[in-house]
């Protein structure tokens, strides 16, 4: 048990037995001790450590419910805070209605996941990067360190879910700004694949040092490498497996809902088994290691937050729903035959600042961004300018896919907004026969 | 609680030079949907950023634990990055400039909202989603309050201290409808930030438009889509402020233009040579950063940084004279700019960002903007956005348009958006709205920096016209 684990778990013993009979009390914790690096010009840009620790409690009694979220020290008078926010959150309750919606899980729920600590040095780690960099011109981020989340409840759930995550997410630069992006990820900070992977970086600005290819507007054929993907599936994502956005008939897959399919190729689930993310909920639900988001082409079952399960009759399998484990199965196509059977046309390692154009269609606008290649007979010829993409799910990953990579890349979330995310996507990269690119 | 500035002066570590920012916000999230009330989100943030000077080197480190022992072992861990950054540092720190100037600052509150109770809120919510409208088509009715509060102070062992007490109130309200395969949504947008208290609520802004609102969806439901060509866009406030955010806002980052945010936000088409000859737009844009317009959401007295905070103008027309950049970006480049290095809370060290960033109004009615175009449309509240990593190429979308022919608004269209190059879009501004046109907007949610931060910004804009727009609808 790691100290954070045991302070959590003293913290809901002592807090718990103040629940009242007809009362309910959660506890939900996020947490993280983490060592930020920002890179410029392979240099340090800025650096620090962030050690927060976030509880929210929330009040439940009488069909009414009150969450309060407070920054703790993580130390003793901890307990102090949250029994007095806890006489507060008592004080408001009568004031608010009662919610219709509310269902709270009232198992005692025992998850416990506790990786082993990885002892790295994030100042040498930095140290050894920026060597390692040399030459090249290095932008990005550099995170490391653990992250921890956790529940409890007054019906006896004690959960626990902590991880070390070393991350870099960087991209590398030619003078004239033609670049490369690149991520690294593990337990703790490994020079050697760092530096392999620096290798393969180099060789890639090779190419984009060729002079840059204007290619015509219209409709190309595409390989969309898995970080590509990435961000179409982050549109479907954003509603499309939402049981509430799929009710209320806000999800931009609405063409499936009503019936549309994707190319059968296309098995995309939630797999929360393999994933970096807790698996329980702050209501106190547990989630199923593996929900079937789309079968086959067909659209299959929404991911449900307890909220949505009261609402609809369903089973709760979400803490929020939206994907943080997404696999899209592996297709057959060989990544090393995949540029000649793209023969002609973009190799496009990332899309950048996707939106839908028109959500009730799926379809979706975006930008080329870092590595984008012209490719003739196999062969990567030159860069590619900046590209803008306008055009539909059903098209792209549906008429218009003709293969996955059997290979599949693991994207960790490098997002770090308010804390370090632990979503995770793993996908193939994708042959589309034609994109419509538009300016 | 011991006051934190106190505590740290007799723990801070042996350096150059160290600050203390201290965050203490309250912050309070409602929301009802389909007249079913969610369960309040009430919290309370509070931690430090402690930063430490050590010869080229400069270090942070954030903690939640404000105690003695707590903001020590903090800055004993902001000097051991300091240490371990100074060799391979890109910034000399020992040339970095030190705020000089102590100050105190409120952002004005008659009504504050922690006066209020979350059960007369939510009725107030009710009341809002009730009036969306009953139409068994509008499938999705919601509103929402999102309100934070607090104090951010900042002390150096130099002894500048600055007080600033911060309030903001933001209203959403989204309708959905949906018929026949395609669903339209009409809301407030979600860029309702405002600084201030209750008042904010007040008609003829918060909620006061919910059955038009409601009434709109629907009749989206049946308009036509919006036709494709090379027109006219009168763009209202509510897509002005994404407009200016985007495509003024972000190229004009100083910390973009040197190339910090290459990796996560992107670079700038704007480069330090353009300042004081570039021409960014026609002789009617003129852009203004200014902390200090009423109710507007990102006002302050002093940045993150402790730079006290002045109204500048960046593009005066047309002619682009400073970027958005605060003091470490400005000894690094050599250019003037402004004082916007902000943090989004306790956890992260302040770079350079928009705060409030407005576009100067004109003269014109809206009526008059109308009355000299022969075919264009009329845009409002901001759906869909997305531009490339220079922030040239654009593509927006919008909720709501409307036709506007032989000078005279027409037939109501769905699915409007355009495009454009902002290296070329404001060049196209031949139309520019006067007070009577003017409104102010607040988004709450720029992203941006590495790691990455959420950003509270203003924008205040008149409705303005644009020639030869290439505009589109939707479908496949």
């Amino acid at each position: 048990m790691s100290l954070a684990q045991e302070h959590f778990t003293a913290l809901a013993d002592r807090l718990m037995p103040a629940a009242g009979a007809d009362e309910t009390l959660l506890l939900g914790w996020q947490g993280e001790d983490s060592d930020f690096v920002r890179l410029s010009r392979s240099r340090v840009r800025q650096a620090g450590s962030v050690r927060q620790r976030c509880a929210s409690l929330e009040l439940v009694a009488g069909g009414r419910a009150l969450r309060s979220e407070l920054d703790l020290a993580g130390g003793e008078d901890d307990h102090r805070r949250l029994a007095d926010e806890l006489a507060r959150l008592r004080a408001l309750l009568p004031l608010v209605p009662p919610d219709p919606h509310l269902l709270v899980g009232d198992q005692p729920l025992a998850l416990v996941r506790c990786d082993p600590p990885a002892g790295g040095d994030a100042q040498a780690a930095v140290a050894a990067l920026c060597a390692l960099a040399g030459d090249l011109d290095l932008a990005g981020i550099y995170a490391a360190g653990r992250i921890e989340r956790g529940f409890a409840s007054s019906h006896g759930a004690r959960c626990w879910h902590e991880v070390a995550l070393d991350h870099l997410g960087a991209s590398a630069y030619l003078p004239d700004g033609q670049a490369v992006q690149f991520t690294w990820a593990g337990p703790a900070f490994d020079a050697q694949a760092l530096a392999a992977l620096l290798a393969r970086v180099r060789t890639q600005l090779a190419t984009l040092a060729r002079p840059p290819r204007s290619v015509p507007l219209g409709e190309h054929r595409v390989l969309l490498e898995p970080a590509a993907l990435a961000e179409l599936i982050g549109m479907m994502s954003w509603g499309g497996f939402s049981c509430r956005a799929r009710r209320t008939r806000t999800s931009p897959l609405l063409r499936l809902e009503d019936g549309a399919r994707l190319h059968p190729a296309v098995d995309l689930a939630e797999d929360a088994g393999a994933g970096l993310a807790p698996r329980f909920t702050v209501r106190g639900f547990a989630i199923p290691a593996r929900t079937a988001l789309i079968r086959a082409g067909v659209l299959g079952d929404p991911l449900v937050d307890a909220r949505s399960a009261r609402e609809y009759g369903l089973e709760p399998n979400a803490a929020e729903e939206s994907p943080s484990s997404l696999a899209l199965a592996p297709g057959r196509l060989p990544r090393a035959q995949a540029l000649a059977r793209l023969g002609t046309g973009l190799w496009i390692g990332n899309l950048w600042y996707c939106n839908l154009s028109d959500r009730s269609a799926c379809r979706i606008t975006g930008m080329t961004r870092f590595a984008c290649l012209w490719v003739e007979d196999g062969v990567p010829v030159a860069p590619a300018a900046r590209l803008r993409f306008d055009d539909t799910i059903e098209r792209l990953l549906g008429l218009q896919l003709e293969e996955l990579t059997c290979e599949r890349d693991l994207l960790p979330d490098g997002d770090t907004y308010g804390g370090r995310a632990t979503r995770q996507r793993l996908l193939p990269a994708a042959l589309i026969g034609a994109m419509r690119f538009i300016g | 609680m011991s006051d934190p500035h106190a505590l740290m002066r007799a723990a801070a570590p042996a350096c150059d030079w160290w600050s203390l920012r201290v965050h203490d916000q309250h912050h309070l999230q409602l929301t009802v949907r389909n007249d079913a009330p969610e369960p309040p989100r009430l919290g309370r943030e509070q931690g430090a950023l402690v930063t430490v000077r050590i010869g080229a080197g400069e270090g942070y480190a954030a903690t939640s634990d404000l105690s003695a022992a707590g903001l020590a072992a903090a800055g004993a861990r902001a000097a051991a990055w300091a240490r371990a950054a100074a060799p391979l540092a890109l910034v000399d720190a020992a040339t970095l400039p030190r705020p000089r100037t102590s100050l105190g600052w409120q952002a004005p509150a008659a009504r504050p909202w922690r006066q209020a109770s979350p059960g007369e809120l939510l009725a107030l919510l009710a009341d809002a989603c009730r009036r969306l409208g009953a139409d068994p088509r509008l499938v999705d009715r919601e509103a929402g309050l999102l309100a934070r509060a607090g104090r951010i102070s900042l002390s150096t062992g130099d002894g500048v201290r600055i007080d600033q007490d911060t309030s903001m109130v933001m209203p959403t309200l989204a309708a959905t409808a949906h018929a026949a395969g395609t669903s339209q949504t009409r809301s407030l947008g979600f860029d309702q930030a405002r600084a201030g208290g209750l008042e904010v609520l007040d008609p003829p802004a918060g909620f006061a438009r919910a059955e038009q609102l409601g009434q709109e969806a629907l009749e989206l439901l049946t308009s036509p889509d919006c036709p494709g060509g090379t027109m006219a866009a009168v763009l209202l406030p509510g897509q002005m402020a994404l407009q200016i955010h985007e495509s003024i806002g972000h190229p004009l980052e100083l910390d973009r233009i040197l190339g910090d945010e290459r990796n996560y936000a992107g670079g700038s088409f704007v480069t330090p040579a353009m300042f004081g000859s570039y021409r960014y737009g026609s002789e009617l844009l003129t852009v203004s950063f200014d902390p200090g317009v009423a109710g507007e959401a990102a006002g302050y007295g002093a940045d993150d940084d402790g730079t006290p905070a002045r109204r500048e103008l960046l593009i005066e027309r047309g002619l682009l004279l400073r970027p958005l950049g605060g003091a470490a970006s400005q000894a690094r480049s050599g250019l003037p700019g402004t004082a916007n290095a902000r943090a989004s809370g306790w956890n992260r060290a302040a770079i350079d960002r928009m705060a409030n960033l407005n576009l100067e109004p004109g003269t014109a009615t809206l009526e008059q903007l109308v009355a000299e175009v022969e075919l264009g449309v009329l845009m409002d509240t901001n759906r869909s956005w997305s531009i490339d990593d220079r922030r040239d190429s654009f593509q927006f979308g919008c909720e709501w348009g409307r036709m506007i022919r032989g000078g005279r608004l027409a037939e109501v269209v769905r699915n409007p958006n355009y495009r454009g190059r902002s290296a070329d879009f404001w060049r196209s501004l031949d139309g520019l709205g006067g007070p009577s046109t003017w409104a102010v907007h607040g988004i709450p949610h720029c992203g941006k920096g590495e790691p990455n931060q959420l950003a509270l910004v203003g924008h205040a804009s008149p409705a303005c016209r644009f020639h030869d727009v290439a505009v589109f609808g939707g479908a496949a």
